[in-house]
């Protein structure tokens, strides 16, 4: 079994940086998804599973934030060296909409890497299963998780959650890195027809006994579920969270949520604690 | 060139007896306790940190959302959430003073005793070059009225906070007020060393789809490029009544704003809501400041300040 994660994990302790980055390539998912590659070897290379980067989406000012993403994969040339990154973004409003406007070879200002990131089982503890599971634009974080765990030779399984069909995400990276899915959709275009949290107890179900570890991101509800799910099999879980956010530095305090605190809560900050954060700490409410 | 002639003017400014090495502070609440900077921005090089205002217990802070994008700027209401000035002391101060930036300590309470009980708690604290009263609060023992909103309350807990600490003591007053030069001779009145002007403006927004409040606490306080026009006039207007130092805060995205600032009288300024989307700003116009002053053959900052020309 693994260690426990300890709240709010791991922060590594690599620099932040505040880097002009030039898009490579923007590929449209669909009408309303889409990939951005971006230079930035420095990130790329110092990066872990579950962090994020806060970046400009055009527009001089206007919006007048930068957008927190969480990184996608780790873009490599042909001998593995990390020279750029890519962000997983879906269209929720005026400033998504605006990057999807951008162009190849358009500069962002990129702040990153920030934030916690996914416990990763420490060296030598026995094999467990790593199950995956996601909804919506909160598949982003998985692909480079998933690297990571297959990389260290752990088994990786995804439960991958959408409305429809065409809006199922980062199906080409799993079937890229070799990670078996399990789909659901919400009207039943594709897999079963229901939540990603029914196809995720179903399959507790049916495994065989042996340890496995749960990680989670996508809509509130979703993660809510996944947190019912992880406590009745009492399997530890991993779940990382988005909130609205200025600065991605721990300075404005607007990211906020809650989690357990002696007998009480406090409101922790997403973008310094988290965004990563052990289930049991969070007050699921 | 403009290197030598960068090297060559003096950035110094005194806000009273406080002599800051260059005339770019950061704003409090916009930089956290400085640490949370430091990997990008050389902090010993700031004309000083205005730390997250501090109480004198830990404040939970208000529910989320807590903030919410506008036209060129943002609103937020962030609830006065921090550590409490006994942790400050212990954890948060230590490291700021090793960098050997000014730090100035904005401090707040519900009540006039909640205010001296900070000041006093960080009286005779090493590496503190200032106190900055947050005025704009409630004052739960007189109705909720805003210390900020009335001159007799804001000469009040000026006086008191005064009396209560040896630190200088600069006073950020509110705008949301009908006319700032009083709030301005109010805070002069109770014995203010300098004025930060100004707080945000108080605003807020719907979500249409919900027709809900977009913040949670429904309102919440208005700052970023969006309201420098205002800051600058309120700026302009207490100028206009005192000679106190003033320190400009309010918009601040480039040096055109900070020259705009220390020509309408403006000592030094505060870069805020910039921060968080352009965190290396505060240390690039230091040397864009200097750069300027050099162009524009002056040597010392301060032949700049209150240089404004009759229309």
């Amino acid at each position: 079994m693994l260690p426990p994660p300890e709240a709010g994990a791991i922060l590594p302790a690599m620099p932040i940086h505040d880097l002009s980055l030039v898009l490579r390539q923007l590929r449209h998912l669909s009408s309303q998804q889409f990939i951005l590659e971006l230079e930035g070897a420095e990130i790329a290379a110092e990066c872990s599973p579950g962090q994020f980067v806060m970046t400009t989406v055009g527009g001089e000012g206007n919006p007048l934030l930068r957008r927190p993403m969480a990184i996608h994969r780790v873009l490599r040339d042909e001998n593995g060296h990390a020279t750029g990154f890519s962000l997983l973004v879906e269209v929720v409003g005026r400033g998504t909409a605006m990057l999807q406007q951008r162009q190849p070879g358009d500069v962002l200002n990129v702040l990153g890497p920030l934030g916690t990131s996914f416990r990763m089982p420490e060296p030598g503890t026995p094999a467990a299963e790593h199950l995956l599971v996601m909804g919506g634009v909160g598949s982003a974080p998985f692909p480079l998780l998933a690297e990571g765990l297959l990389r260290e030779g752990h088994s990786v399984r995804a439960f991958i959650g959408a409305r429809t069909a065409d809006l199922l995400l980062c199906l080409e990276d799993y079937e890229d890195l070799g990670v078996a899915v399990e789909i659901s959709t919400d009207d039943g275009t594709r897999g079963r027809h229901g939540l990603v949290t029914e196809i995720l107890e179903h399959y507790l179900k049916e495994r065989e006994e042996g340890p496995a570890v749960l990680y989670a991101c996508g809509p509130l509800p979703m993660m809510r579920a996944v947190d019912a799910v992880a406590k009745r099999a009492d399997l530890p879980l991993q779940v990382s969270f988005e909130a609205p956010m200025a600065c991605g530095l721990g300075a404005c305090l607007s990211c906020v949520i809650k989690l357990r605190d002696g007998d009480g809560w406090s409101y922790q900050r997403v973008c310094q604690e988290g965004p990563v954060f052990d289930s049991r700490e969070v007050v699921w409410e | 060139m403009s290197s030598m002639s960068k090297s060559s003017v003096s950035l110094a400014v005194d806000i009273g007896s406080v002599r800051l090495q260059n005339p770019i502070l950061v704003a409090s609440g916009t930089f956290g306790y400085g640490a949370e900077f430091a990997d990008l921005v050389d902090l010993g090089r700031l004309g000083g940190i205005v730390v997250k205002g501090l109480s004198l217990h830990v404040e939970v802070g208000n529910n989320p959302p807590r903030i919410a994008e506008t036209t060129s700027g943002m609103l937020n209401s962030i609830g006065l959430q921090n550590v409490g000035v006994e942790v400050f002391l212990e954890e948060k101060l230590p490291p700021l003073q090793q960098q050997g930036v000014a730090v100035v300590a904005n401090i707040w309470g519900r009540s006039i005793e909640e205010y001296v009980g900070v000041a006093e708690r960080l009286d005779g604290a090493e590496g503190l070059a200032a106190l900055e009263l947050n005025i704009s609060c409630p004052n739960i023992k007189q109705g909720g009225i805003n210390f900020g909103k009335d001159p007799e309350l804001t000469e009040k807990v000026t006086s008191a906070v005064k009396a209560a600490s040896s630190l200088p003591l600069w006073v950020k007053l509110s705008p949301n007020v009908t006319e700032i030069s009083e709030l301005a001779l109010a805070a002069e009145a109770g014995g203010a060393d300098a004025l930060s002007v100004i707080n945000t403006l108080r605003g807020m927004t719907v979500d249409v789809g919900s027709r809900r409040p977009t913040l949670a606490s429904t309102f919440g306080g208005l700052s970023g490029p969006a309201i420098f026009p205002v800051a600058l006039y309120m700026v302009h207007e207490v100028r206009r009544v005192t000679s106190l130092p003033i320190l400009g805060i309010g918009g601040i995205d480039s040096l055109d704003r900070v020259l705009q600032f220390l020509i309408v009288g403006a000592n030094a300024v505060q870069v805020g809501t910039a921060n968080f989307y352009d965190p290396t700003l505060s240390a690039r116009l230091i040397d864009e400041l200097a750069e300027w002053c050099g162009d524009a053959g002056l040597t010392d900052v301060t032949e700049l300040i209150g240089t404004l020309r009759e229309t």
